[in-house]
């Protein structure tokens, strides 16, 4: 049930360098965000990531990378499903 | 207003599949109407939008878990998103395949524009 | 609900016989009818302040039961007329334009605000493009669990505990 999501939420979230985590449905609707990942933010990590398969279709979902100095942004999605997880650089 | 009109307009385009931004009173007469021509004619008429501000979120706000903020209501090809904003209501039309989340999202962005109307044009 | 209707039976056949019942019939000194909301109101009947006789009670009793209903067939019973429907549009049209000057900057910023570039000048990126794309470590990391979170959701179903729709016990 939904208890083995959040474990593995909170798995990811003792990962070295991981600050945030935001699942996210196909519809773009939060299902949990921990840490410094904004549930406002669902939305728009979903089209991103649509968008991004878009590029080459039938290839498979990408891992999608936003880094800046600080931190990094991965998203990827799989099964309909979003996965966003926010990083510090190490 | 024009200016309000172009930035609610200028709101509609930042979500793919977003037909309609509609900002009504509690009988479902516009304030504010941007719609795109693939907007589906019913979906934009008063008695379906004052359905919402005038019946449906007060009703479920009898449901025990609080004042009704928003309903989300999904079709077999549009989704109607109404916000609660009370004296004024607040209706997204997109197609079936808009992103939620992003539609939801855009109360952010609505809220100026709410808050502007209810202050200078409802008494 | 519950208590709101045992107060109603009571204060009917009962008459002054219940200690509700009295302080309600009591009330007449306080002529100030205060403002309540209706969820108050249906919380605590017996505290309601009433500045008129026993009918008034119920009658308030029975308008607050009425609007904490739901009556789902009651739901299409108000529409407006088409001629009021146009005056009042145009009646904000008019109150809009009022305001017009005061709007007209800030929306224009706002606007400009929407339509601006979210990409900013970076000084010293050399660093980040020197690095490979993604850290195989990362990719391996998002690829994971990503699919053992996909996994645990699929398994998420509805568990029947009890029904839906409740029967009355009606005798």
């Amino acid at each position: 049930m939904d208890k083995e999501v959040q474990k593995c939420v909170e798995e990811l979230m003792t990962s070295p360098g991981v600050v945030g985590v935001l699942c996210a449905d196909r519809q773009g609707m939060c299902l949990t965000s921990q840490g410094v990942a904004n549930s406002n933010y669902s939305g728009s990590l979903t089209s991103l990531s649509h968008l991004a398969t878009t590029l080459e279709p039938g290839k498979g979902d990408p891992v999608i990378l936003f880094e800046n100095h600080e931190s990094q942004c991965l998203i990827h999605q799989n099964m309909g499903m979003t996965l966003a997880v926010y990083k510090t650089n190490t | 207003m024009e200016e309000l009109r172009k930035y609610v307009a200028c709101i509609l385009q930042r979500v793919d599949g977003l037909l309609a931004i509609i900002i009504t009173d509690r009988d479902g007469v516009p304030l504010v109407k941007v719609a795109l021509d693939s907007a589906p004619e019913m979906a934009l008429r008063p008695s379906y939008l004052s359905t919402f501000s005038a019946m449906a979120t007060d009703q479920a706000g009898k449901l025990g878990v609080g004042k009704n903020n928003k309903i989300i209501s999904i079709y077999s090809n549009y989704q109607v998103i109404q916000m609660n904003k009370s004296p004024l209501t607040i209706s997204l039309i997109a197609s079936k395949t808009a992103n939620t989340g992003q539609l939801v999202n855009l109360e952010n962005d609505l809220l100026v524009v709410v808050n502007d109307l209810a202050s200078s044009v409802v008494d | 609900m519950g208590c709101c209707c045992s107060t109603d039976k009571d204060s009917n056949q009962n008459g002054e016989s219940n200690e509700r019942t009295h302080l309600l019939g009591n009330a007449v000194s306080n002529n100030t009818p205060i403002q309540r909301t209706p969820y108050d109101g249906l919380r605590y009947p017996g505290s309601v302040p009433k500045p008129t006789d026993e009918q008034s009670a119920l009658n308030k009793i029975l308008q607050q039961t009425a609007t904490n209903v739901i009556d789902v067939a009651a739901l299409d019973s108000h529409n407006l007329e088409q001629h009021e429907y146009v005056e009042r549009a145009r009646q904000y049209i008019q109150k809009a334009q009022a305001v017009q000057p005061v709007l007209l900057s800030k929306y224009s910023k706002l606007i400009l605000a929407k339509n601006s570039a979210v990409l900013k000048d970076m000084p010293a990126i050399d660093n980040l493009l020197i690095d490979s794309p993604i850290c195989v470590m990362n990719y391996h990391m998002m690829m994971k669990n990503s699919s053992k979170i996909s996994k645990a959701l699929n398994e998420i179903h509805i568990e029947h505990k009890e029904d839906l729709v409740v029967p009355f016990a009606i005798p």
